[in-house]
């Protein structure tokens, strides 16, 4: 199944470390704007999203590429081929959500690390986590049920059902 | 070495023209990077005794030597300049290094390549700088001068340049130099206690906005990477951490409502109006700076109350609590409104709000009429002092006479500054701690020695509450201070505060200089060694930890001698009189007492402790000023 890059807004504190390891192992220098993954600014209320590619399942970037350059691995995961990529930076108009970039004459993007990102080790906040989709979504699912559960409780003091007076 | 760091940007307001030049090699060397290398390029740039708010005045931004890096907290700007705060009735004016963090602004300088911005001139017209991968213009600022507060214009550019873009901001108490006026940092974060906001206002400069996308490499990144995960490592051990990530610094609680209390309410009135409970209840979200693993700042979004849903952010818990009880204003959720008043204003909480008690209690007393107010009415009631927020910030009505500050006050009215009730008041700036509540540490004496009378991010593991004498000659070991010198264990532990002090104001620059945060060290996730190896990773330069107290010994040293150079000496570092006097409040009297509460600390205490200082400093103890030999000693006789 197909690993995803879960990312929690609420917990993240804008701090940009994300970034700056990212952009470390992607280029060899501390380069927050060049990192794949990115802290995003809401500035209306000032709030933080951190942002990265999704892998997606029928990806825009894969279709568009003229040569191919963008490929799954066996784990799930897309990745860029430096040596195919020509820089035409199509994969980058296409990409429905800006997670793909084109960086000195390379498209890059989030390669989930080979497995084991970086950004999630250095979060300080345990606002990213790897994981499969279909567990992260299981997961949201259980904590909402047990949220509704409650809720429903607190209004009716009992598991949904009302209590007849 | 990574060749962006010393770049320095020279923008003349007056001439319109910028300037760009490297740092002298001997300098960086010699005084690491930010604060230290800020001073430096000030001492070259701003002639003596001019105007603060004058044309020929000046101020150097300097970006702290780690900041870039994931170095957890390495996101700190200092900002060097001249302080409009009057120090004397005759005006004298201190010179000071002020210090932010930010979640962008660092990086953002980093990004365009400067280490160092140096503003001098006036523009005519008001305006904003724009630094785009060192490409570096001045745009008009009709559009937000006069118009937009502090977190408008931040909100505006950052709309216009991008979220990622670094900005530092000035409301209208900037724009009015208003003499307590602050700068603002990424919306959050606070620059320049002591009227930075109203030296940029002067110079007809609303805001600097950065954006870059050059990177930094490092000597040797694994190191780098691999102390930052140790630093990274304590902090997750940290048992405090997770009430914490809950509250940011508003977990302090338990040891602020100590050392930071006023004396008016009981403890359990104030508990329960300011108490733990009431920060759960308003906290919304964590704000870090740039790498740090904590994040102190928050969101905070007001439950309920005249001001429900208001959105505010910074550090708001600690000055509120303390600044509630001393106005009477029970409802913290009227206090949190006019912390964000202030910071969208743009001036200092702590001054606005402890000038507006003295004034509306001598109005009270009839020692004040609305003859000196220009017929405003000071009443003790918070609509009141919401409206002298505005009236300051725009220096209308009786704001015109709060805007001039405590020895503004004075001069117009005679009213003596040292008569007020809470904090202490040095230089004309006033204290955020009162010694009587925290007792005299070096954190407390740091108030008087300090040119620049506030803590300067002094705290370390020597400068909290509560630590045993094992811990702080550990500490003070680690940074190579002469420990048998500074501390007895036995038959009571006493340590000598005046000595110390010296080497908490040295770590304290070392810190400035390299852009970290002072959180960590406070707690105890940072040693000393962790800074000496993370410099060198990047730098390829070993110093060690020798190596870097000296420099911040010598940085120290440079800051004093802007100072002497101005005409300040010993008689201007005076223990306020109010710590002489006690503090009766409803818990008891507190008193001055030495760290360890064993003895009392009186006038000869204090005079003894300030002679030490200058001893240990290797200064003149009566002139309070350094001798020649110090000079030669740290290699700084070209400031001579
Ligand atoms: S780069 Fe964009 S289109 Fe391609 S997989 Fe990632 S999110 Fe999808
Ligand atoms: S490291 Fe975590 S907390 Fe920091 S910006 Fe990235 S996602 Fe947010
Ligand atoms: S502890 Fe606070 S001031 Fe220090 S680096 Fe973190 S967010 Fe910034």
């Amino acid at each position: 199944m197909a690993q995803v890059l879960a990312v929690d807004p609420r917990r993240c504190t804008g701090c940009r470390t994300c970034e700056l390891v990212c952009s470390h192992a992607k280029t060899g220098q501390f380069r927050p704007t060049q990192s794949a993954i990115r802290r995003v600014t809401v500035l209306d209320d000032l709030g933080f999203q951190p942002w990265c590619c999704l892998q997606c399942t029928d990806a825009e970037c894969v279709q568009v590429c003229p040569v191919q350059a963008i490929r799954r691995t066996p784990e799930g995961w897309l990745e860029v081929d430096p040596d195919s990529c020509i820089g035409c930076s199509l994969c980058s108009l296409v990409c429905p959500f800006g997670n793909i970039r084109v960086i000195e004459g390379y498209a890059t993007k989030c390669d989930l690390c080979g497995g084991d990102p970086l950004c999630v080790r250095w979060c300080p906040r345990n606002a990213l986590a790897v994981d499969e989709a279909a567990n992260l979504a299981e997961a949201k699912a259980a904590a909402s049920a047990a949220a509704y559960r409650k809720l429903i409780a607190d209004q009716r003091g009992g598991c949904g059902v009302k209590r007849v007076q | 070495m990574h060749e962006t760091a010393d770049m320095v940007l020279t923008v003349d307001l007056s001439e319109g023209t910028v300037h760009r030049s490297p740092l002298d090699q001997s300098i960086r060397d010699s005084l690491l990077g930010g604060a230290g290398a800020a001073l430096h390029l000030l001492w070259e740039t701003m002639p003596v005794g001019s105007d603060p708010l004058s044309a020929e005045s000046a101020v150097v931004l300097g970006v702290g030597a780690l900041v870039g890096t994931p170095y957890p907290g390495a996101a700190k700007v200092s900002a060097a300049f001249r302080s409009p705060v009057l120090a004397s009735v005759d005006g004298m004016h201190w010179i000071g290094c002020s210090v932010a963090g930010g979640r962008d602004l660092g990086l953002a300088l980093r990004g365009a390549g400067i280490g160092y911005l140096v503003i001098k001139g006036r523009s005519s017209q008001p305006v904003y700088l724009s630094i785009e991968d060192g490409e570096a213009r001045l745009e008009s600022a009709a559009d937000l001068w006069g118009r937009a507060d502090a977190e408008e214009t931040a909100q505006v550019l950052k709309a216009r340049y991008g979220g990622a873009a670094g900005v530092i901001t000035i409301g209208p108490a900037g724009e009015n130099g208003v003499r307590f006026a602050m700068a603002f940092v990424d919306q959050a974060h606070s620059l320049g206690r002591g009227g930075f906001g109203a030296v940029l206002g002067s110079k007809g400069l609303k805001a600097v906005v950065v954006r870059g996308t050059k990177g930094i490499s490092a000597a040797d990144p694994e190191r780098l990477l691999a102390v930052a995960s140790r630093v990274r490592d304590r902090v997750a051990a940290w048992p405090g951490l997770e009430k914490w990530s809950k509250l940011g610094m508003g977990a302090g609680w338990s040891i602020f409502q100590y050392t930071q209390y006023p004396g008016k309410w009981p403890r359990s009135v104030w508990d329960r109006l300011y108490g733990e409970h009431v920060r759960a209840e308003s906290v919304d979200q964590l704000i870090a700076c740039a790498a740090c693993a904590m994040g102190c700042r928050i969101k905070w979004r007001i439950k309920g109350g005249r001001f429900d849903g208001e959105v505010g952010h910074g550090s708001p818990f600690g000055k509120s609590a303390t600044s509630g009880q001393l106005l009477d204003v029970a409802d913290y959720r009227d206090m949190l409104h006019l912390v964000t008043v202030c910071n969208r204003l743009g001036m200092c909480f702590y001054t606005f709000t402890r000038m507006v008690d003295w004034l509306t209690n001598l109005y009270r007393d009839g020692r004040l009429t609305r003859g000196d107010t220009g017929g405003v009415e000071l009443r003790r009631t918070f609509d009141c002092y919401e409206e002298l927020a505005w009236q300051t910030a725009k220096r209308e009505g009786v704001g015109r006479l709060i805007a001039e500050g405590w020895v503004g006050v004075q001069r117009e009215l005679g009213l003596d500054p040292q008569e007020y009730w809470y904090g202490g008041i040095c230089k004309g700036t006033d204290f955020i701690y009162d010694a009587r509540a925290a007792k005299v540490h070096p954190l407390m004496l740091m108030f008087v020695t300090n040119p620049r009378p506030h803590h300067g991010g002094g705290h370390s593991l020597s400068t909290g509450p509560g630590k045993t004498v094992g811990e702080l000659i550990a500490q003070m070991r680690e940074w190579g201070a002469p420990v048998e010198r500074l501390f007895r264990e036995a038959p009571v532990p006493e340590i000598d505060v005046g000595r110390c002090t010296k080497y908490v104001e040295d770590a304290m620059m070392v810190r400035n200089m390299l852009g970290v945060c002072s959180m960590y060290s406070a707690f105890g996730m940072e040693r000393m060694g962790d800074l000496a190896e993370a410099y060198a990773a990047l730098t390829g330069r070993d110093v060690g930890v020798d190596g870097l107290m000296e420099a911040g010994e010598r940085a120290f040293n440079l800051k004093k001698l802007l100072n002497a150079r101005e005409g300040f000496n010993r008689r201007f570092d005076a223990v306020p009189r109010l710590w002489l006097r006690p503090m009766v409040s409803p818990e008891g009297v507190e008193v001055c007492t030495d760290y360890f509460r064993n003895r009392a600390f009186g006038e000869k205490e204090f005079e003894e402790a300030l002679t030490a200082y200058y001893q240990e400093r290797g200064w003149d103890p009566d002139t309070g000023l350094p001798k020649r030999e110090k000079f030669s000693q740290l290699g700084l006789t070209r400031y001579l």
